[in-house]
Order: C-alpha cells, then sequence, then structure tokens
C-alpha cells in the first residue's frame, strides 16, 4: 500500500478526534480534560502551536478513495539523561491501513524531520494491549524501571 | 530553613552536573548522553533554551536544590509541565524545599494542565 505523509491542517480535526475517541476508548481512559476541535485549533493550527501533527494519506479499497489512514500527534519535551526529545502524545492508524508498515514509516519520518531529537518517547495504557503491541512493534522499549507520576492541577 | 527560588545561571553549572550524578547513580541509571557543561550551555543557558532549571539557594548563599524542567503536551491535558530532574542536597531535604520548588512551578505557569515526571522505581 502506498501512502505519503504530510503535516496535519485543520481539516484534519474530525479524522483526529474520530481517532482520538477509538484510543481512548482501548485505553479505558475518561481524561479530565479530552480533546476537541477547539483545543486542537489552538494548540496545534494557532500563532503558536504548542503541539504538531502528522497525516499519513492512503488509497482506501473499501471506498476507493485517497483518505486519511493515520496521525500522529507530538510536541517536544527534555530528557537530562538524552537532551530534547520528541514526545508522542497520540498515534493512531485506521484500520484499512494496519499492517502496513505505517507505524514503522512515521517514526522514520519523524527522525529524518527532526535529526537532532536523540529518541522518540510516548506513554501507553497498560490496559491498551493494542497500543503496546504497536509500540513494541515499532522497536521501542518499555520503561518498567521510570513509572510516569503525574500532579495534575485541581481546579 | 529559608530559602530562595530563582532561575539557574551558568555559575550553578557545578552543582547542577553534581546534583545530576547523584540522581542518576540513586537511580541505577546510566544515561545514554550524560549531561554536560556543553549541552548545558546550549540547551539552558543559550538565547533558544530547550529546558529550564531553577536553583534554591539558602539564606547562607548555598545552593541547596534544583528543578530541571521542560513544557510537554498531553493532547488530552494541554500544556504541561515535564520535570527531568528533581535535586535536593542532602543537607536541606526534610525542610520542605522539595514542595516549595513543586509550588514554584505551579505558580509559575498557571495555565499548565499538570506537572509530569518518570521516577526511577529502583531508588536506593
Amino acid at each position: 500500500m502506498n501512502f505519503t505523509i504530510r503535516p496535519a491542517t485543520e481539516s484534519d480535526i474530525p479524522f483526529i478526534l474520530r481517532g482520538n475517541d477509538i484510543i481512548d476508548q482501548l485505553s479505558d481512559l475518561k481524561p479530565k480534560r479530552g480533546l476537541s476541535a477547539d483545543h486542537l485549533r489552538r494548540d496545534m493550527f494557532g500563532e503558536k502551536p504548542i503541539a504538531y501533527g502528522l497525516v499519513a494519506m492512503a488509497h482506501n479499497p473499501d471506498t476507493d478513495r485517497l483518505e486519511q489512514a493515520a496521525f500522529v500527534i507530538y510536541s517536544f519535551f527534555y530528557l537530562a539523561s538524552e537532551g530534547n526529545s520528541i514526545w508522542v502524545s497520540k498515534f493512531f492508524i485506521d484500520p484499512f491501513c494496519r499492517k502496513q508498515n505505517l507505524g514503522p514509516t512515521i517514526k522514520k519520518y519523524l527522525f529524518d524531520t527532526y535529526p537532532d531529537a536523540p529518541s522518540i518517547f510516548g506513554s501507553v495504557g497498560v490496559y491498551n494491549k493494542v497500543a503496546r503491541m504497536f509500540f513494541s512493534s515499532l522497536g521501542a522499549d518499555r520503561y518498567d524501571d521510570f513509572p510516569l507520576y503525574g500532579a495534575k492541577r485541581k481546579p | 530553613m529559608s530559602f530562595h527560588i530563582r532561575p539557574a545561571v551558568e555559575s550553578d553549572i557545578p552543582f547542577i552536573l553534581h546534583g545530576n550524578i547523584v540522581v542518576d547513580e540513586k537511580s541505577h541509571y546510566q544515561a545514554p548522553d550524560a549531561l554536560s557543561v556543553e549541552r548545558l550551555k546550549r540547551d539552558i543557558f543559550s538565547d533558544n533554551p530547550r529546558a529550564f532549571i531553577d536553583v534554591a539557594e539558602l539564606n547562607e548563599g548555598e545552593l541547596g536544590a534544583f528543578v530541571f524542567y521542560s513544557y510537554c503536551y498531553y493532547a488530552s491535558e494541554g500544556e504541561g509541565i515535564w520535570v527531568t530532574n528533581l535535586y535536593i542536597d542532602p543537607l536541606a531535604r526534610k525542610t520542605g524545599l522539595g514542595g516549595a520548588l513543586m509550588e514554584h512551578l505551579k505558580s509559575k505557569f498557571p495555565t499548565c494542565s499538570g506537572i509530569y515526571g518518570a521516577i526511577a522505581e529502583k531508588i536506593h
């Protein structure tokens, strides 16, 4: 299957929201804030973006159309041990395009786009078996010794 | 114990490197790209910083702690603060300095969704 990867645009918002709902269901997550079209417009497509998106386009044999097949939402964060790294917040591949090597292709695209970034990191829900297998298939190591701690701001 | 929290400056680098080594040793962690003076100057103390460090200065003028952090983004939560290292000198422990540094970050970034960090399970 051929696909092309491009930066996400505002017209991708419905696709991103649909994929995000599926990820949250698989992760059994009920985020405090959740993700909305307004959040995406402000955080990714505003004057000062704080996150970025890529979308992969592929031919969908079911509809015989070129369609959005995958997206990744990412940003940067800093590790004292490694330097400025890429943080993948969301990674979604539409079922019609799974098992087509699209995940590794997007990973390579990120590394090629940001040659100074030493690593790509992401956090996966422990109950999300699909995501855990997916990240393993990307060659990502699981950092069991470094659980993520978060102190949410109280309202 | 009273203290004053301020942004780190280049003359704090020896303290930061020392604290970072202590944290890595306690975590039984060997960094792939160990923190160095050059990397701190490039990534922290430059015109285009990738991350930030705030230090706690004790009333005697000595450094007692630092917090090393950057921005991070969780699509479902929004922009947050990622703490990559938090070091408190043994002489300044159990004085509320750690909590004060966290409160300092919350005040400094009032719109951030939260403060996050990954901590070694095998700290000794």
